[in-house]
C-alpha cells in the first residue's frame, strides 16, 4: 500500500492523474482487506515443515542406548503435544489460519513421528509404501477438522512419495495393479481441494494445489493405464482428455495459462502421446500385444474416465461453435476407431493418427492467426514440423532431402511469425 | 468447511483416538505376540540399506527361504501359511505350506517370491515379514560388515530371534554366536 500511495502522489504531481482519479484509487486500495498475516503464515507453515522434517531425522538416528519403555514414551511426545496445540487452536485459535496451518503441519509429523518411532522400536514390517499409507490415512482428518490447506499440500505430496514408493514407473506387465490405497486416498482428499477451489479460487494455495493435483492424478493413473497392454495408450488419451476437459471448464476459463495445469498437462500430453502413437513401429508392437482381456476394476477406471471426458466435450458443444471447437478436446473419440481398426491394419492407424495430429497442428496454426496469438500459432507449427521430421527420419532419405526439409521448416517458422507479428503491428 | 463445534470437538476427539490408537494397537499386538507366540531361531545373513522415515536398518534374509508341495496344492493366492521345525542346533526348518490359515497358532503368514514347476512337485521361495532390524546409525554399517564376516567364516552363525503367532512375527533380535549384535558392535568399537 506504501508503494502504491507514493505512486499515486508521484503521478498527481506530475499531472498524469488528477486528484479526484488519485483519491478514487487510494479509496479503492483502503477497501480491499488487509492480510498483515500472510508473511507469519509463509514462516509459519516453512518452521513447521523445518522442525517435524528434523523430529523425523532425530528419530532417524535410532536412540538404541534408551529402553524400549523410554523409546516408546518419547514416540508419543510429538503426537501428544501437537494435539494438544490442535484441541487448543480449535477452542481458541479456530479463525486464525496461522494457528490452523501451524498446527496441522505438527500434527502431521506428529502422527509420523509416533508410527515411525514405534515401527523402528518393535522392527515392523512393511516398507515405505505401508508406512506413508498409514500417515496419510490418519492425517486425512486434520485437513477437514481444522480445516487446513497446508495439510492438505502435504497430503497430495504425500501421495505422490507413495507413488514413488510403489515403483510406479513405466513398466511393461499385461494387467496393471491398481493402486487401490492411493485412488481411496486421493478421493479422502479431493473434497478439501473443491471446497477450497470454490471459496478461494484466487489464493497461493488454491493455485499450487491445481499443479500439485493435476501431477498427482498423472502420475497415479498414467503408469498404470500404460501398462495395460496396448490399450493404454488409448486409456491415457481418454485420461488426458479428461484433463483437457477440466482445463476447458467454466471455472478455468479465465485462469491464467500457468495456472491452468489441466489445460496445459492435457493439451501438451495429448500431443505427446498422439506423436508417439503417429510412428509405425508402435502399431506393429501394439499389435503383437494388445489385449482386451484387462481386470474388471480397470474397466471401471477407464469407463469413469471416458465418462468425464464425454461430459466436458458436451459442456463445449453447448457453448462453443462447433467450428472452433479445438480438436484435442474430441481427439479420443476419434482416436478409438483408429485404434481398434490399427490391431488389424498398423499402416492404416499410422496414417490416420498422422492426419489425426496433423489436424491438431492445423487448427492451432489457424486459430492462432485468427486470434493473432503467437503462442498457439508456434505451437501448430511445432506440431506439424515434429510429424513432418519424425517422417523424414523414419523413411529412409538422402542427407539432401532431409536438409532441404529442416531449411523449409525453418522458412516457414520465420515466415509464420513475421506475418503474424506484422498483422498485429498493422491492426 | 464444519461450522458446528460440537461436531468439531467430535471429529477432533474421533481423530484424536485413532492417531494415538493406531501406534498403541502397533504395540500391543507385536507385544502379544512376543508373549503368547513360539520363538524360533532363522539362520540368515544380512545387507544395509536406508530408509527415509525409520532411519538405518539391515536386510534380514533368512536361509531357510524355500519348500517343496506337490503341484496340485499351488495356491491361488500370493501368500501362504508356514508351519516350523527345528534341527539339531535349534534352528527354524519349514515344515509345511499351507495356502489356508492353519488351525492352530503356531504358523507364519509368508509372501510367495515365486514358484518353478519340477513334474509334479513345486518347490516355493518366500519372503518373511520380518524382514527389517532397525539399528543405530552409526552401527548399521558395522552390523553389515560383521555379517558379511561371519557368512564368511563357517564356525560362525548369525540368526534373527523372532517370535511366532497367528501368522504375525515380531523380530525379537539378532544374534552372533548366541550375544546380541549390538553388544559386538559396541565391543569391537570399544577395541
Amino acid at each position: 500500500m506504501a508503494s502504491i500511495k507514493k505512486d499515486l502522489d508521484d503521478l498527481i504531481e506530475a499531472g498524469v492523474i488528477d486528484w479526484e482519479t488519485g483519491d478514487k484509487i487510494r479509496n479503492y486500495y483502503q477497501k480491499q482487506p488487509q492480510n498483515p498475516n500472510r508473511i507469519l503464515l509463509a514462516f509459519g507453515i516453512l518452521a513447521a515443515v523445518l522442525i517435524g522434517l528434523g523430529i523425523i531425522l532425530i528419530i532417524g538416528h535410532n536412540w538404541d542406548n534408551f529402553t524400549v519403555s523410554v523409546k516408546t514414551g518419547i514416540a508419543f511426545l510429538p503426537l501428544l503435544a501437537s494435539l494438544l496445540l490442535v484441541g487448543y487452536t480449535i477452542l481458541k485459535e479456530s479463525e486464525s489460519q496461522v494457528w490452523r496451518e501451524v498446527g496441522g503441519i505438527c500434527l502431521f509429523f506428529g502422527v509420523a513421528a509416533a508410527i515411525a518411532m514405534i515401527g523402528q522400536i518393535y522392527h515392523v514390517e512393511g516398507a515405505e509404501r505401508s508406512f506413508i499409507r498409514t500417515w496419510l490415512l490418519l492425517a486425512i482428518p486434520i485437513t477437514y477438522v481444522l480445516p487446513s490447506s497446508a495439510v492438505s499440500l502435504l497430503t497430495f505430496l504425500g501421495l505422490m512419495g507413495l507413488g514413488a514408493s510403489s515403483g510406479a514407473g513405466w513398466h511393461t506387465s499385461i494387467k496393471p495393479l491398481v493402486p487401490y490405497d492411493q485412488l481411496f486416498i486421493f478421493l479422502l482428499a479431493l473434497p478439501h481441494y473443491i471446497y477450497i477451489c470454490r471459496s478461494a479460487p484466487k489464493k497461493n494455495f488454491t493455485l499450487v494445489h491445481h499443479w500439485i493435483v493435476t501431477w498427482v492424478f498423472c502420475m497415479m493413473l498414467i503408469p498404470r493405464l500404460f501398462g495395460n497392454g496396448g490399450i493404454g495408450i488409448l486409456s491415457i488419451l481418454v485420461a488426458l482428455s479428461l484433463l483437457y476437459g477440466i482445463g476447458t471448464s467454466e471455472y478455468f476459463k479465465d485462469a491464467r495459462i500457468r495456472w491452468n495445469p489441466p489445460l496445459l498437462v492435457g493439451s501438451i500430453g495429448t500431443v505427446l502421446t498422439l506423436f508417439f502413437a503417429s510412428f509405425i513401429q508402435y502399431w506393429k508392437f501394439a499389435d503383437g500385444h494388445t489385449s482386451f482381456n484387462f481386470s474388471i476394476t480397470h474397466d471401471y477406471i477407464m469407463i469413469f474416465l471416458f465418462l468425464g471426458a464425454l461430459y466436458f466435450l458436451i459442456r463445449s458443444f453447448k457453448t462453443d461453435n462447433f467450428s472452433e471447437l479445438n480438436p484435442l478436446s474430441y481427439c479420443f473419440l476419434l482416436f478409438i476407431p483408429i485404434y481398434l481398426l490399427g490391431i488389424y491394419s498398423p499402416v492404416f492407424a499410422m496414417i490416420a493418427t498422422n492426419l489425426l495430429l496433423g489436424g491438431i497442428g492445423l487448427y492451432y496454426i489457424i486459430f492462432g492467426n485468427k486470434k493473432q496469438r503467437l503462442a498457439l500459432l508456434n505451437f501448430g507449427m511445432f506440431i506439424i514440423s515434429a510429424l513432418i521430421l519424425a517422417r523424414f527420419f523414419e523413411i529412409d532419405l538422402s542427407f539432401v532431402a532431409r536438409g532441404i526439409c529442416f531449411v523449409v521448416i525453418g522458412l516457414m517458422f520465420f515466415g509464420a511469425n513475421y506475418f503474424l507479428i506484422n498483422k498485429s503491428k498493422l491492426s | 468447511m464444519i461450522k458446528n463445534k460440537k461436531l468439531k470437538w467430535l471429529l477432533f476427539t474421533a481423530m484424536a483416538v485413532a492417531q494415538i490408537a493406531v501406534p498403541v494397537w502397533m504395540i500391543l499386538s507385536k507385544e502379544n505376540v512376543i508373549r503368547e507366540g513360539k520363538t524360533y531361531k532363522f539362520e540368515l545373513q544380512a545387507i544395509d540399506p536406508y530408509d527415509p522415515f525409520r532411519g538405518k536398518y539391515i536386510i534380514l534374509e533368512p536361509k531357510e527361504n524355500s519348500f517343496t508341495i506337490k503341484t496340485a496344492e499351488q495356491p491361488k493366492q500370493r501368500h501362504m501359511y508356514a508351519t516350523f521345525d527345528e534341527d539339531s542346533l535349534g534352528f527354524a526348518l519349514i515344515k509345511n505350506l499351507f495356502a489356508e490359515e492353519p488351525d492352530h497358532n503356531d504358523y507364519l503368514k509368508v509372501e510367495i517370491r515365486g514358484m518353478l514347476q519340477k513334474g509334479n512337485t513345486l518347490p516355493v521361495d518366500v519372503i518373511y515379514p520380518f524382514d527389517r532390524y532397525y539399528m543405530n546409525e552409526y552401527r548399521a554399517k558395522a552390523a553389515e560388515d560383521l555379517s558379511r564376516s561371519v557368512a564368511r567364516d563357517s564356525s560362525r552363525i548369525s540368526y534373527a530371534e523372532v517370535s511366532i503367532l497367528k501368522g504375525s512375527s515380531t523380530l525379537r533380535g539378532v544374534f552372533v554366536d548366541g550375544t546380541p549384535i549390538e553388544e559386538l558392535i559396541s565391543e569391537s568399537v570399544e577395541k
